[in-house]
């Protein structure tokens, strides 16, 4: 391959960074994505072959299981800091989506988006990104511009194994809103960054 | 008379992946991820002699910008493993080069966290 543009490619061209965007089915993912993309969301979708794990509610059939699965994603550029921040969610069927290994490796973070009038939804996404160690910030959308619940019960609720994850909330729809969680985002991961001996497992 | 048959769809026709790919279905030397940014060498296709396909994605990742392999997979209507496979090949032959995703150290590294964090805090 030639050698010539290899350094000057690699200042060029912005890394990409993933960060995943994941919640219960309705929760407002796709509509999150959409807010801060600075492309149409695009759909691609991929093949998995689940033998079985986590299919609990297919007659109790043991077979391999070949099931496809979707997901919505968008990008925003971030010149200055030579990256471009790709941000995968759902469409729904997240129990799939979550065996799939290569969606979370390399990936910053996550978003888990709540509807708090449908808590039981989110809890595999929150269950799931702490058994594989994953950094998330927690948003409960609000739909209608208000919030019945405080960030203290959201995060009581939810169980959250750290109690420090931040809990926000956000209308999916407003571009501040949807860029703050990305700050919180980030401000988690720079604080664990900085002292990766006070992570607890 | 067998009714059950699959019919094919009229008007439109799929391309076998196997001629997309120029009959490779094993996994091609170089290896790339869905967040894998691929971005056309410079004059991969001088004479115009590629297949179609292989044009429009050389077109859709032309340099400096370069695209993601989902993104290229999402806008050529083909599912992930398949368009791997076919970048993996076009990477083999040179006619792109592709930057892996950041590595687990450098997601850690908070000086690049804290870059991040500052363009977000300005768009």
């Amino acid at each position: 391959m030639p050698g010539y543009d290899t350094t000057a490619t690699a200042h060029r061209e912005p890394a990409p960074v993933k960060i995943l965007v994941a919640g219960g089915f309705g929760v407002g993912k796709t509509t999150l994505v959409e807010t801060i993309s600075e492309i149409e969301p695009l759909r691609t979708e991929e093949r998995l072959t689940a033998a079985g794990v986590g299919v609990d509610d297919l007659d109790g059939i043991e077979s391999k299981t070949v099931t496809t699965v979707a997901m919505d994603f968008g990008r925003l550029t971030l010149t200055d800091a030579g990256v471009v921040l790709y941000l995968f969610g759902t469409p729904g069927q997240e129990r799939f989506w979550f065996m799939w290994d290569d969606l979370l490796n390399g990936a910053l973070g996550a978003i888990v988006l709540v509807d708090t009038g449908r808590l039981d939804r989110s809890f595999p996404a929150v269950d799931f990104f702490e058994s594989r160690g994953l950094p998330f910030v927690v948003g409960a959308n609000c739909f209608h511009g208000e919030q019945p619940y405080t960030a203290e019960e959201i995060a009581a609720a939810l169980h959250l194994r750290d109690p420090n994850t931040p809990v926000l909330m956000l209308d999916a729809r407003s571009r501040t809103d949807v860029r703050a969680s990305l700050i919180a985002l980030l401000d988690l991961l720079i604080t664990k960054a900085q002292a990766p001996a006070a992570v607890s497992g | 008379m067998p009714q059950d048959e699959p019919q094919p769809q009229p008007g439109r026709r799929r391309t076998r992946l196997y001629a997309l790919t120029d009959g490779r279905t094993a996994a091609a030397h170089t290896v790339l991820t869905m967040d894998t940014t691929i971005t056309a060498a410079t004059g991969a296709d001088v004479d115009g002699g590629l297949p179609t396909e292989w044009q429009e994605i050389l077109a859709m990742c032309a340099p400096p910008g370069g695209r993601a392999v989902a993104e290229i997979a999402a806008r050529m209507n083909i599912r992930l493993t398949p368009m791997t496979l076919l970048l993996g090949e076009l990477a083999d032959r040179g006619l792109i080069h592709h930057r892996p995703p950041l590595a687990v150290a450098e997601t850690t590294d908070v000086h690049l966290l804290m870059r991040i964090r500052d363009s977000l805090a300005r768009i």
